[in-house]
């Protein structure tokens, strides 16, 4: 199948604007309430009407004009015009059976054009009609008559078919025009049209699909247009997909569609036409047997060549954009200042693969920091073909004197000639001065730097070099070590201190710690004493050391060595102290005055020195113990 | 017959003890820094960057941070030269070149950094151990004035003024330390139209571009990615897209060869010191 030999004939779109194909809505299936609604008010409006016309105009045809061997048909002559019932049969015509008892009905249709009313009125007589053999049968045309008038019914035909075989070339799918040639990235405008054949309901259930891995998937998620067609001699509904194709690979491609359709299917032999207010409504007739069919319609593979474009003549600004292009530059301000953005504006305008089209190069530079650039393409069909696309780039400059904008350079393929074509575009002028903070920051630098480009630099001398390790000041271990040592000093010096303000100020503790020095001190003369062998001065320092253990804990304004064993024994008697323990003591005290008021004879040893010192330090244990304990029992001396 | 071999033998250990270590050791940082030094002043600013940045792993200093940056900046590359330059001032707050030079190359740009507050601006003013170190010791001296005189009964209003004063400068240096600890999460864009991602996956769309040179602050981490707010941005980028201003062993990139003769040391150079 061709289609460049059976070209469409488009003829008279659709009245009401309903897709085609899919629920015909047309006037001969209007139902019977709303053809008597139509009557009265043609009635009503009768005294204003204008007739439409006083010629008489009769149609014939057969409803379906397809039918299957064994299915019935209808023969139907419309009348327009005259009201009055049509005398006379259609003639026999072999091979069928057509009834000789017409069904009439009248359908009325009022207009009001520029305030007048144009009324209609149809008389429709139905025969019932039974081939029974295959072929093409024609019914020619004949006379008859209208209250007394003589009219003529024109012919009409009928094709009959082997069961079956009804539905053949009822659905078809058709890629239009047709492609020979193609560049690989070209976007080629197609459409793919559905044709569903008049006399057959039937409507789309699904997307288009593609087949053939050398084309991006053209996108159909878009209303169809819908329309009737003439196609060999037949009239059918047409579908129609306009999509981009887009090859993405080169060399002989095959390429199909397919797309799902639900048919009405008619087992009782009337025509698929809904003519009850139920299929409308529900979308199926309560009167008649009918099924839905799913059927798969799929295009013939189409063998296209795909091409590379062309090596020679290939600019090198080409970056894929095939088309018919024309293209303009502009900036946003011929007048700037460092570093102060400005838009360049590249606009191209034409039809083409615009979504196949990236933004031409343009990098930045020692006059310009160009920042990736931003596209808008504003269509001006639904398939993206036609229409203008921009691409903005923010540019910077990056010192004064520059005199021109950054260059762009755009070239196109045009698919008609197979040549390159290259977009004039000069470089637009533009005036860069120096900012503000550049000419500031010159001035306070007390003319150190005298030219914008150069810093200062380099430095020869490092002055002080640090480990690369970040953990410096606060985060090393150093530095709370660091602040360990002051606590030990403010801990030792306020303990010290503490102490020595309290010598000053607690007698008895002044006292008690010079009372524990002085013993401590005569014990160790006692100790030294026994290694000279010095028995009288054993017992004078242990004598000492008794009085000062004493004295510690005795709130008297008396010196150690002045107290007396009279003294000393009224002191233990009031600590209760055991009396071997005043014994001991006295034995001491006696020795001691015995040596130094007596003559020179001992009355101890000097091998026994060693066991007295021992009894010394047991003995001064004990006093201790025998001592007050607590520690505000005395009142404080002042 | 034994006295020759032994003597021979000491002999040989001590060039080995003495000569073996000095054929193996590296040269210092000090040297790195001279002959990059003589790189630069020769025009071979790759050489130069070679050097310096060999250094920089053993050793830093603000001057070679400030040769650096300058050296990256003569061959094209924004980002390291920003990140360089603002490496040297963390070092060495009050160099002034190295402030001049930073405050040009934004302006030629147009790059971004964002605002400090206060306490940052203190934080930036010193380097963190001259702010902890003079912290510590004002906060010693704070507590001994106020605790001494008291232990000596000679507690007087000049030694509590003192003291105040002392704990007072203590507590700017903190908050000085605060602003510096929050300046640890600047960083620079090293490449150029970085892209900010919406999410933290290698796939997600960008959202918007950030350029080579502009500081940002780092809020939170995910794998390799980190969350940056810049001035008017935010978004994720790859952990390697961007440097720490403050991480002074986090290097720039891969070590650049050297091209130096193994025999032969670099010669330092013989120019007398810029003076600026």
């Amino acid at each position: 199948m061709n289609p460049r030999e059976h070209r469409f004939d488009p003829h008279g779109s659709r009245k009401n604007g309903a897709p085609a194909g899919v629920a015909t809505r047309s006037r001969r299936n209007r139902p019977p309430w709303t053809a008597a609604a139509g009557f009265l008010l043609a009635l009503a409006l009768s005294h204003a009407a204008v007739p439409a016309s006083s010629e008489v105009r009769i149609d014939a045809e057969f409803d379906p004009a397809l039918v299957p061997l064994g299915q019935r048909t209808n023969y139907i002559i419309t009348i327009e015009g005259n009201d009055d019932p049509i005398r006379g049969n259609p003639p026999r015509i072999h091979g069928l059976e057509i009834s000789t008892s017409p069904v009439r009905s009248v359908e009325s249709e009022t207009r009001i054009i520029q305030g007048r009313t144009h009324s209609t009125h149809r008389v429709r007589y139905s025969f019932r009609t039974r081939p029974v053999s295959t072929g093409t049968f024609t019914v020619p045309a004949w006379e008859a008559s209208i209250a007394g008038e003589t009219v003529r019914v024109p012919a009409a035909e009928l094709q009959v078919v082997e069961p079956g075989e009804e539905l053949r070339d009822a659905f078809l799918l058709l890629l239009e025009p047709e492609i020979d040639t193609i560049y690989v990235g070209e976007s080629r405008p197609v459409e793919l049209v559905l044709l569903l054949r008049d006399d057959v309901r039937a409507q789309p259930r699904s997307w288009p699909r593609k087949s053939g891995d050398a084309f991006l998937d053209p996108d159909f998620r878009q209303e169809p247009s819908v329309e009737r067609v003439r196609y060999r001699n037949r009239t059918y509904n047409a579908v129609r997909w306009p999509f981009l194709l887009a090859p993405i690979k080169a060399g002989e491609s095959r390429i199909s569609f397919s797309i799902d359709i639900a048919a009405l299917s008619r087992e009782d032999g009337i025509s698929g036409r809904a003519r009850d207010p139920f299929d409308r409504a529900f979308g199926r007739s309560l009167f008649r047997r009918q099924s839905v069919e799913e059927r798969t319609v799929r295009s013939e593979a189409l063998s296209i060549h795909v091409r590379e474009p062309p090596e020679s003549g290939r600019p090198e600004s080409f970056q894929g954009a095939i088309g018919t292009f024309t293209a303009s530059h502009r900036l946003s301000t011929q007048t700037s200042r460092v570093g102060e953005p400005l838009s360049l504006t590249l606009t191209i305008t034409g039809s083409g693969n615009f979504s196949r089209i990236p933004p031409p190069e343009l990098e930045s530079d020692d006059h310009w920091q160009v920042y990736p650039p931003r596209t808008e393409f504003a269509p001006e069909d639904e398939i993206g073909h036609h229409g203008t696309l921009e691409i903005e780039y923010i540019i910077v400059p990056r010192h004064p004197g520059i005199t021109h904008a950054p260059s762009i350079a755009f070239s196109y393929l045009n698919p008609e000639t197979g040549r390159y074509d290259a977009a004039e575009l000069e470089p637009i002028e533009v005036t860069v001065q120096a900012s503000e903070t550049i000419a500031t920051h010159a001035a306070t630098a007390d003319g150190m730097v005298e030219d914008d480009s150069t810093l200062y630099g380099p430095q020869l001398l490092a002055k002080r070099w640090y480990s690369p390790d970040r953990s410096t000041g606060y985060r090393t271990a150093w530095f709370y070590l660091a602040h360990g040592v002051p606590i030990l000093l403010l801990i030792v010096l306020t303990i010290w201190r503490r102490r020595q303000n309290r010598l000053n100020e607690d007698a008895r503790f002044a006292r008690r710690v010079s009372g524990s020095r002085a013993v401590r001190t005569n014990l160790r003369k006692a100790r030294l004493a026994i290694g000279r062998s010095d028995v009288p001065a054993f017992f004078t320092h242990a004598r000492a050391a008794i009085q000062h253990s004493l004295l510690r804990h005795i709130p008297m304004e008396q010196r150690p060595e002045s107290l007396t064993w009279t003294e000393v024994s009224e002191h233990l008697l009031d600590r209760e102290a055991a009396e071997s323990l005043r014994h001991e003591v006295r034995t001491i005290f006696e020795f001691a005055d015995a040596l130094r008021f007596g003559d020179a004879n001992t009355p101890v040893a000097v091998n026994d020195l060693p066991r007295w010192e021992h009894r010394l330090v047991a003995l001064v244990r004990e006093l201790e113990k025998t001592q007050p304990r607590h520690r505000n029992r005395f009142p404080k001396t002042q | 017959m034994t006295r020759p071999l032994s003597r021979s033998l000491v002999l040989l250990a001590f060039t080995v003890l003495c000569a073996g270590p000095a054929q193996t050791s590296e040269p210092t940082p000090e040297t790195l820094f001279r002959s990059g030094n003589t790189a630069f002043l020769e025009g071979d600013y790759e050489t130069a960057i070679a050097y310096y940045e060999r250094a920089a792993r053993r050793e830093t200093s603000a001057a070679l941070h400030f040769n650096l940056a300058t050296a990256y900046y003569y061959t094209g590359r924004s980002g390291p030269a920003v990140l360089h330059y603002e490496r040297a001032l963390a070092l060495d707050p009050g160099h002034s070149e190295a402030r001049a030079n930073l405050a040009r190359i934004r302006s030629l740009l147009a790059l971004t950094h964002p605002s400090r507050s206060p306490a940052e601006h203190l934080g930036a003013r010193l380097r963190d151990a001259t702010w902890s170190w003079t912290g510590g010791a004002l906060f010693w001296i704070g507590i001994l004035c106020w605790v001494v005189p008291r232990l000596y009964r000679r507690d007087s209003g000049w030694f509590r003024a003192c003291g105040a004063g002392a704990l007072l400068g203590a507590a700017v240096c903190a908050t000085a330390l605060y602003g510096s600890h929050q300046l640890q999460r600047e960083a620079v864009i090293l490449q150029n139209d970085t892209p900010l991602l919406v999410s933290p996956t290698s796939d997600s769309p960008p959202a918007d571009y950030v350029h080579a040179g502009d500081v940002l602050r780092i809020t939170r981490h995910h794998d390799d990615f980190v969350f940056i707010r810049a001035v008017e941005q935010s978004g994720w980028v790859p952990r390697d897209a961007l440097r720490l201003v403050r991480a002074f062993d986090e290097p720039t990139g891969p070590i650049p060869e050297i091209p130096m003769d193994d025999d032969s040391e670099p010669a330092p150079p013989d120019t007398a010191p810029h003076q600026t």
